[in-house]
């Protein structure tokens, strides 16, 4: 349903006192307007004055529902001068009989509408739920019956909807255009409805005594007259309401029930609908007035304002209005209203011509009636029974008047302000359906100067709070104006704003009352008047006026405990050891060592030189370097010799095989020729070991190097193995031989009772024991576990010697058992030298003998390689130590 | 078929060999392979021999002792509890019993052994030679104080060793560097033989087959 706000414009401005053009009856805010150029043209701020200062004193003290009321008890004297004023213009321009009427109802017009505002704010205090959400309801239940198809052919469907409503004695029942509201989709209707509600509520000094239509645009919807009407300021009236009466008195054509009703003329307390002549029938509209089906013929739910005004009056006050309804129209009933604003010269008041004479604004230009189709789009039943012609003969009225209206747009696109558009949308969003057409095609609100003057009157703190509050009957429909709360705010895009979250500084600079748990001060509020203070610097005095419970608090308010204990630090220990527990779980790579590549290079360089050098000789085995002289024989190593020439023919000797694989060829160097020249002796060599490899390597040494002799090929020595317990099993072998390595065999018989063993009891029963060993450590153990045993402890000269065959890395450790004294080795062959040089001394061909040149040239190359290393290194150090110092200042 | 072994024996000695050598270019995957392969044959090896020359020989030779066997196979029963957590304290009684007996030798072979005869040997030196044994005199001296970790508190000073003592030190500290050169040197000798050993090995594979 299209609201056409131009009409309400239509009824509410043109009520100019007949008089206007007197400087003097003209109250100063209508002289500060009048004064400004253009205004509706230009599309100035027409509202330059301050809202809050200007807002009535009943705008600022709305009841418990939200509506703000008139004082209960008006005063007479309450009259502004300006209205006075202006009532006594209107007496003195209606000095003709015809006016007199109007004259006579200007206090007893306002008494009725008294007795109205008094019985409605009865009612409304009787429902509970307010006004509000009273007329909300009746806008649903009109919106409801409007939907419904029409019952009569004569009868608008709304008309009727609204003429089944007119018995009501509702508050929002005098306000038709709350049910053409609430045709509208919820959301927008409603706050559409609700805007319009308040800021005709609040801005009706201002908006009436400024806003004059502008030309091309339509007057303004007269529903929101009836808003204003009811909602009437004492302080402020605007002088249009007593205009309305008086033109009508002035124009003598102010129906018999006007007279019943307000006998004393048109008065400020008049509905302008009652100074308002309709000038001929025009095209119906929904948006248009209700009263325009005041027509007694139709009764008209149109006319419902009066309808409602009727169940709202007293009962002693309603005679006119049955009298009225009981009244057949002799004619159409519109005919006085359209004869009246037909808009002819002849038939516009004087002070109206006048006023047009002198008028500063521009002629109002109204559309055609094409054009009042195409904006009101009003159904074609509503359009064609006439009912609503009236209207339309009122806007020529007026337009004969030569009132301007404000700057009214049919199209509110570009005129909304922000903060309406907001609201629309949020309506949208509310309720998923597009803006009600009522806002956006019927420009209800349509001109942004208004708007934005009632947006900045309408401070966030001066919304009445049944604007903001939204009762359950109401809630979908006000929802959406929320944001209203705050035009301001929803203007921009913070219409999302998260509502009441306290910034950090600002949760610091709480005061501790707000964080910690008040006292409990029941016993406080408990306390009787007049009882004295028990706590505090005024204890003792009666009567103190009790203090905030949460500003005084005596004593030091309790803080509640926070978590279990676990302080921050406790916490950041935590984190710490849980890093620390996941680090050790995480392998860390492994990391590279890089090598320089020249040193790689010289690393591969002096191994094939090595090689090379070293693998030419053996080869081709050479000869080149002759082995060493015999007279030149190490003593350790004579002593070997001296003792392996004393042992006798088929004499056991232990021959212990004490290193490992990879020093084989060395120690197969150093004792081949040691046990070569024992085999030649005859001696029958006992194999023993203490490591698992040593019974192996002693088979693999005697058949490699020893496989010449008759007693290694014949198998005639005898391997007593593996001896385990290290050290122990040493001293226990030293100790019993035969009890630390027993030789079962399968007959049952034991090894050791066969040849060579037989003569064998102890270990001093070997003639010589040799060790062949690369370790230190298992020489010293053989040294401190076995050779005490082989000492005589009745003559120590008649020990067994024991010799040692070692690598060349033993030899500086066993040296010094050869050195000792009493010796613990007996003789000592170390290394390739020491056998070259038994080699040399037996005369024998060995492996120490082949390994010879090649060993030679190794150490050589070995030498070069340390003397050029060495060299190179001093050369470097030199050199940089030089550049150091050359850096140096 | 011997022959055959023998051959296939000596061909994958030869390659191991190479393998190892490879080494003076740097780690590298075949000489990784050559070590696990000599690491896990000389386990393998070693525990069979400790089967077949320990623990059978000594099961069988133990038969005529009854109390000798009982003490011999719960020693055993209760090392072997070692295998679990849960039963490792069972075997404490047999490791205290081992480790008691083998530091007891050990100590005693080393003061029997070493300590006293080398002692006596250090005083001995004149007899052998001036020269040799005032050299072994000073080094043994000088070697023993380097290795004096004691020093006089001064007041309001680092505790530091008297300037006799350091100069005496670092004569011992020479002759401890003297010493660590032979055993290098004794190292490199004993290297440098097995690799011409092994060369000789090479050498004689592949005379071999020319």
């Amino acid at each position: 349903m299209a609201v056409n706000p131009a009409d309400k414009y239509h009824t509410m401005s043109f009520d100019l006192p007949p008089d206007s053009d007197d400087e003097e009856n003209i109250p100063d805010w209508l002289k500060g307007l009048q004064s400004e150029e253009g205004f509706g043209d230009s599309g100035d701020d027409p509202f330059g004055a301050e809202p809050a200062e200007d807002s009535p004193d009943w705008l600022g003290d709305p009841d418990d529902t939200g509506v703000f009321r008139r004082p209960a008890e008006p005063e007479p004297q309450d009259v502004p001068d300006w209205l006075a004023s202006i009532r006594q213009a209107e007496l003195d321009a209606s000095a003709s009989p015809d006016q007199d009427q109007p004259d006579a109802a200007d206090e007893e017009g306002q008494d009725w509408l008294q007795n109205i505002r008094d019985e409605e704010a009865s009612q409304q205090e009787a429902a509970g739920e307010g006004v509000s959400s009273g007329f909300l309801d009746r806008i649903q239940s009109l919106k409801e019956q409007e939907d419904q198809p029409a019952d009569s052919g004569d009868q608008a469907d709304w008309l009727s909807g609204l003429d089944q409503d007119s018995g009501e004695s509702e508050m929002s029942g005098l306000f038709s255009s709350e049910a053409e509201f609430a045709d509208e989709p919820a959301p927008s209707g409603s706050a559409g409805f609700d805007l319009g509600d308040f800021q005709l509520e609040g801005d009706v000094p201002d908006f009436y005594a400024s806003e004059e239509p502008a030309p091309g645009q339509r007057p303004s919807d007269p529903e929101d007259t009836f808003v204003l009407d009811d909602y009437e300021p004492e302080g402020e009236m605007p002088d249009f309401f007593s205009d309305s009466a008086g033109e009508s008195a002035a124009a003598g054509e102010s129906p018999d029930r006007f007279d019943d009703l307000d006998p004393g003329g048109g008065d400020a307390g008049l509905p302008n609908f009652l100074g308002s002549e309709p000038a001929e029938p025009s095209q119906p509209s929904e948006g248009f007035p209700d009263f325009s089906g005041a027509a007694p013929q139709d009764q008209a739910a149109g006319f419902s304002p009066v309808s409602e005004a009727h169940d709202a009056v007293p009962e002693d006050q309603q005679g006119w209005f049955d009298s009225t309804e009981d009244q057949e129209p002799e004619e159409d009933p519109m005919d006085w209203f359209t004869a009246e604003g037909d808009g002819d010269e002849e038939d516009v008041p004087e002070w109206v011509l006048q006023l047009e004479a002198k008028s500063p604004f521009p002629e109002v230009v109204f559309p055609d009636e094409s054009d009042l189709d195409e904006s009101l789009d009003l159904p074609q039943s509503q359009a064609d029974d006439g009912s609503l012609d009236w209207m339309s003969g009122q806007a020529q009225a007026v337009a004969g008047a030569g009132f301007a209206g404000p700057a009214f747009s049919g199209d509110v696109g570009g005129g909304v302000p922000d903060w309406l558009a907001n609201l629309q949308e949020d309506g949208e969003a509310a309720s998923g359906e597009p803006s009600a057409p009522a806002f956006e095609d019927a420009p209800l609100i349509d001109s942004s100067e208004y708007l934005a003057d009632a947006a900045s009157i309408l401070e966030p703190t001066d919304l009445p709070d049944w604007l903001t509050q939204s009762s359950p009957a109401q809630a979908p429909a006000v929802e959406p104006i929320q944001p209203v709360e705050s035009p301001v705010e929803s203007s921009g895009d913070t219409a999302d704003i998260s509502p009441a979250e306290l910034p950090s500084w600002l949760q610091a600079m709480r005061p501790v009352e707000a964080v910690a748990p008040a006292i409990d001060l029941g016993e406080e509020e408990e306390r009787p008047p007049g009882a004295p203070e028990s706590v505090g610097p005024l204890a003792g005095l009666s009567d103190v006026l009790p203090a905030e419970p949460d500003v005084v608090v005596f004593g030091k308010p309790a803080v509640p405990a926070t978590g279990n204990g676990i302080t921050e630090t406790i916490q950041q220990y935590a984190r710490m050891l849980e890093a620390m527990v996941a680090s050790e779980e995480q392998a860390p790579p492994i990391r590279r060592r890089l090598v320089a590549l020249p040193q790689q290079i010289m690393r591969v360089v002096i191994a094939l030189v090595l090689y090379a050098l070293v693998f030419v000789p053996v080869f081709s085995q050479s000869r080149a370097v002759s082995l060493p002289e015999a007279a030149a024989m190490p003593a350790e190593s004579r002593a070997v010799f001296t003792a392996v020439e004393a042992v006798p023919s088929g004499a056991p000797v232990l021959i212990a095989f004490e290193y490992q694989p990879g020093f084989s060829g060395e120690i197969n160097a150093a004792a081949a020729a040691v046990v070569d020249h024992l085999l030649d002796k005859g001696a029958l060599p006992v194999l023993i070991a203490s490591q698992p490899i040593g019974p192996g390597l002693g088979d693999y040494f005697l058949q490699t190097t020893q496989s010449a002799h008759p007693a290694v090929a014949d198998r005639k020595y005898v391997n007593l193995g593996y001896i385990s317990g290290g050290s122990a099993a040493l001293l226990n072998f030293a100790a019993d031989p035969r009890a630390a390595v027993p030789l079962p065999q399968e007959d049952g018989t034991s090894r050791w009772d066969q040849p060579p063993l037989q003569s064998v009891h102890t270990i001093r029963d070997f003639a010589l024991v040799i060790v062949l060993t690369e370790d230190p450590d298992r020489a010293r153990a053989w040294i401190e576990q076995v050779q005490p045993y082989l000492a005589d402890p009745q003559d120590p000269a008649a020990a067994v010697p024991l010799l040692m065959a070692v690598s060349a890395q033993a030899e500086p450790m066993v040296l010094p058992y050869y050195q000792a004294s009493p010796q613990g080795v007996n003789g000592l062959i170390s290394g390739t030298k020491g056998g070259a040089f038994y080699e040399a001394q037996t005369n024998t061909q060995g492996p120490a003998g082949l390994y010879w040149t090649g060993y030679n040239a190794g150490l050589i190359i070995a030498v070069l390689v340390i003397l050029i290393g060495g060299a190179v290194n001093l050369a470097r150090s030199v050199f940089i130590n030089r550049r150091q110092q050359g850096a140096q200042p | 078929m011997t022959g055959t072994l023998d051959t296939f024996g000596t061909a994958l000695a030869a390659v191991l060999t190479v393998l190892v050598l490879l080494y003076a270019v740097g780690d590298n995957p075949l000489f990784r392979l050559a070590i696990h392969l000599f690491i896990g044959v000389a386990a393998g090896y070693a525990g069979a021999v400790a089967v077949t020359d320990v623990i059978l020989p000594r099961l069988a030779g133990l038969g005529g002792s009854q109390s000798g066997v009982l003490v011999a196979v719960l020693l055993m029963l209760m090392l072997f509890m070692k295998i679990s957590p849960r039963t490792a304290p069972l075997g404490n009684p047999a490791s205290g019993f081992l480790v008691g007996v083998g530091a007891a030798v050990a100590i005693g072979g080393a003061v029997r052994g070493t300590i006293l005869p080398q002692v006596s040997s250090a005083g001995d030196f004149f007899g052998l030679d001036f020269f040799q044994g005032s050299v072994a005199l000073i080094g043994v001296i000088a070697v023993l104080v380097h290795f004096n970790f004691t020093a006089r508190r001064a007041p309001n000073q680092i505790p530091e060793r008297s300037l006799p003592i350091r100069i005496v030190s670092s004569v011992g500290q020479a002759f401890i560097a003297v010493t660590f050169g032979v055993i290098f040197a004794g190292v490199f000798s004993a290297a440098l033989t097995a690799l011409i050993e092994r060369f000789k090995f090479l050498s004689s594979f592949i005379s071999s087959f020319l």
